[in-house]
């Protein structure tokens, strides 16, 4: 799957394509089931994969960004490949820090300020709603019955 | 650790959480589960990320912290209401800053259903 029309495939060159599978895993210098995700700078691209990786996560991405926009920012998604039991997300590299990273350099105002935009982060999620004739509880990757690949805890 | 569902409500949902503990146990030995009572099966089902730690929470290296992005949505879907703040609260320090004063500023405290949470998530050896 490739979203022709994320930033990725807009970008000025026009023959730009995702790398492969196993390109993205000759980058990899880890074999285990939860490698770290390989980041291609220069691409701006970040590709999450592995066994445990879903394809409803790049749904949700998808969905996230579509539905809610700038209230709930999430990386954007460029496509996904589906690779014997991996599956591959390509997404923008987000070029921030983990907030872990930055907490105890914060002043009291700024982690305040960070709280803030969480809670109207949070609040906007909640917004989202079920169909009211068809309610129901499921971790999205369940619910798309892959659910030999999904951790609830 | 098993993952079921999805469920056709809260309740089901509760019902199977609860059981886990007890999941290898035979019929006989079953118990009447007192902190079961704590999850309120009349609340509302949420989109939930369900890992919302300090480290899925990508913000500005410099200026004023802005959020970047909140990633890893792998566990996300839909959820019992007090599922973000348990798991939340549960991923980071007990004791810890985090957890007492500033996840209850984005997330209301849900107690009672932690403390079944981590009664639970402790016996299945999760996480």
């Amino acid at each position: 799957m490739d979203f022709l029309d994320s930033s990725f495939f807009q970008s000025k060159q026009p023959s730009q394509h995702l790398p492969t599978p196993a390109e993205v895993r000759a980058l990899s210098e880890l074999k285990n089931p939860r490698p770290p995700p390989v980041i291609i700078e220069h691409l701006n691209l970040l590709v999450k994969f592995g066994p445990r990786v879903t394809v409803a996560e790049a749904q949700c991405l998808w969905l996230i960004r579509r539905i809610l926009g700038d209230e709930v920012p999430v990386p954007e998604v460029y496509g996904w490949r589906v690779d014997g039991l991996e599956v591959f997300i390509y997404m923008q590299l987000v070029r921030g820090v983990t907030l872990k990273d930055r907490w105890e350099h914060l002043n009291a105002l700024e982690k305040t300020s960070v709280c803030g935009q969480l809670c109207r982060m949070v609040t906007s999620l909640r917004q989202l709603k079920q169909e009211p004739s068809d309610q129901f509880i499921g971790m999205l990757c369940v619910i798309s019955k892959k659910q030999d690949n999904c951790d609830m805890f | 650790m098993p993952v079921d569902g999805p469920f056709s409500g809260v309740k089901p949902f509760n019902d199977w959480f609860s059981s886990l503990p007890q999941r290898f146990l035979a019929d006989s030995q079953k118990f009447q589960d007192p902190l079961r009572p704590l999850l309120p099966d009349n609340g509302a089902i949420t989109f939930t990320h369900a890992d919302l730690h300090e480290e899925n929470i990508l913000i500005s290296q410099h200026g004023p912290p802005q959020i970047l992005a909140i990633v890893d949505w792998g566990q996300s879907g839909w959820y019992p209401d007090y599922w973000e703040y348990c798991k939340a609260a549960y991923t980071c320090m007990y004791s810890g800053e985090w957890r007492m004063q500033w996840i209850p500023m984005f997330l209301a405290p849900r107690l009672d259903e932690h403390e079944a949470f981590s009664e639970y998530v402790m016996a299945i050896g999760a996480l």
